[in-house]
């Protein structure tokens, strides 16, 4: 059994200069191992970003921190690592725009929060539009942004060229884009780092994070949660928080509820490294294409979902190539790079599209899910809300659109407008 | 992933669109309930064993076909249509 005391040291630029001269020994695990206590006051089940960081907000908002998380695999290592890790509050409907937007905010000081670099880089979002109609759709959401306080810009062909200079306008193209959508405060996190910084501050104020812990049933009497059963053992619990993303159903059904949710995969890719040439992200958005350029030099490509339900974390061929190829309109140069790494993910869609943030049928059960390929962006609003509601039993304005019941009552949130078909959100 | 057309044989992917899992609406004569209209629509697409889907197989036969696929494995079963 490790002791906590490591944990409890401060990071400092001294502390990495120090320790590069002893050659990197001494540096001590971010989460300790131990054993389960027999009760915790919370279990969140999902040691992702989302799941971490209600932990984090728990122990550092609401002083609770007889806390544990239960990973099944190690933390991080689902969607949370998966994502482009790409931040940004464009949205036109309000819930959505309102969460989003109070998680922009949230990044912007997370660094300091967490004590270690989570690498927020406001280098500005750019979403093409591809005709007339197109841009009049983006002004009128870059109007609700700004009338709630966002910034928001819309970019003529000109004014976008002298933004992008990289991007190619001017090719036979059939998808011309005739300007865009600007958020320059949207940009990229270190999405490994998030995972970890949570994990190590709420290490640090006394949560317990188990790895390699799966939850396989739940102990429920008379409608109440009672308890989470895992190879280590029944851990009673007061509350339980499911947060793990593409594994919601399969949870869900273990406390004996269903979800309307589709599982469908997404991938991404990455090129081999090369000069800084693009300093945003950008949105191809006939058909989707989201492009990015790490610090290290490589391109980071992603778009839409597979188009059909899937567990299989095994993309289909024809949705990278469409990416690939609409990453090569807007950058030609792009076709002669190869790619490093591609990968894939299980996303939980639900049937319009949102998240699935509250309560469940059984009592002291919460749920988020439902995110989708949309759920990175949110992370630290969705703990700092689902921390409050776990903590006072009320849940905050921000959360209360997003209740599961709104799938029953018709009160949905379709960004899209796409209407009951995952697959297409 | 080839798709086990039962006009056409196996074909690519890309020359279906996906209906989505087969929905068994309520009839449209006004005697569902709310609640029953939630579960058709919304409770559709779950995970575990094979599922019956429709695609359209718009580049041959463009008929919607009816077949039984694994999320997980992507193996399909050809469903009595």
């Amino acid at each position: 059994m490790e002791s906590r005391e490591g944990n409890r040291v401060q990071y400092s630029g001294a502390m990495v200069i120090a320790k590069a001269l002893g050659r990197n020994r001494g540096w001590r695990p971010i989460v300790a191992a131990r054993e389960p206590n027999a009760r915790y006051d919370v279990v969140v089940i999902g040691g992702g970003a989302h799941g971490l960081a209600v932990a984090h907000y728990l122990a550092a908002r609401h002083g609770i921190t007889n806390v544990a998380v239960l990973e099944a695999g190690w933390i991080g290592s689902g969607n949370t690592a998966r994502n482009t890790a790409i931040v940004r509050s464009d949205y036109l409907l309000d819930a959505s725009f309102r969460l989003k937007h109070f998680a922009l905010g949230l990044w912007e000081g997370l660094a300091q929060e967490l004590n270690f670099n989570v690498m927020y880089s406001p280098r500005g979002y750019v979403d093409l539009a591809h005709s007339d109609g197109e841009l009049e759709h983006m002004t009128l959401r870059a109007n609700a942004m700004v009338l709630r306080g966002a910034e928001a810009k819309v970019l003529d062909r000109a004014a976008l060229q002298a933004r992008v200079p990289c991007l190619e306008l001017d090719a036979p193209s059939r998808y011309p884009i005739s300007g865009a959508l600007v958020q320059e405060k949207g940009g990229v996190v270190r999405h490994d780092a998030v995972a970890w910084g949570f994990a190590r501050q709420a290490s640090r104020q006394g949560v317990d994070i188990f790895q390699n812990c799966p939850v396989e049933g739940f102990e429920i009497a008379a409608g109440r949660l009672q308890a989470v059963l895992t190879p280590k053992g029944r851990i009673a619990c007061g509350q339980a928080v499911i947060s793990v993303a593409g594994q919601s159903a399969v949870l869900a059904g273990h406390a004996g509820f269903e979800l309307p949710l589709t599982p469908v995969n997404v991938q991404a890719c990455v090129t081999e490294p090369v000069k800084p040439v693009l300093d945003c992200v950008i949105n191809y958005n006939a058909g989707l294409s989201y492009v990015s350029q790490t610090d290290k030099g490589e391109f980071v490509l992603g778009g839409a979902t597979d188009g059909y339900g899937s567990q299989a974390r095994r993309g289909s061929f024809a949705r990278l190539e469409d990416v690939l190829a609409r990453a090569a309109q807007m950058f030609p140069f792009l076709s002669r790079l190869r790619l490093m790494r591609h990968w894939s993910g299980t996303a939980d869609m639900t049937m319009d599209g949102n998240a699935i943030i509250g309560e469940t049928p059984v009592a002291g059960l919460m749920i988020n899910a439902g995110w989708g390929y949309a759920g990175f962006k949110a992370t630290p609003a969705v703990g700092w809300t689902l921390a409050e509601r776990l903590a006072t039993g009320k849940s905050p304005d921000l959360l209360l659109p997003f209740a599961l019941e709104r799938f029953a009552t018709g009160a949905l949130i379709d960004d899209a407008g796409i209407g009951p078909y995952p697959w297409l959100h | 992933m080839l798709i086990p057309c039962p006009n056409c044989g196996p074909r690519a992917e890309e020359e279906f669109a996906f209906g989505g899992p087969v929905r068994e609406l309520p009839p449209l004569d006004g005697t569902a309930d709310a609640k029953a209209w939630h579960r058709a629509l919304h409770g559709a697409g779950r995970a575990g064993g094979a599922l019956p889907e429709v695609w359209y197989h718009h580049a041959g036969c463009e008929c919607w076909v009816t077949l039984r696929r694994d999320l997980a494995s992507h193996a399909f079963e050809k469903a009595p249509t």
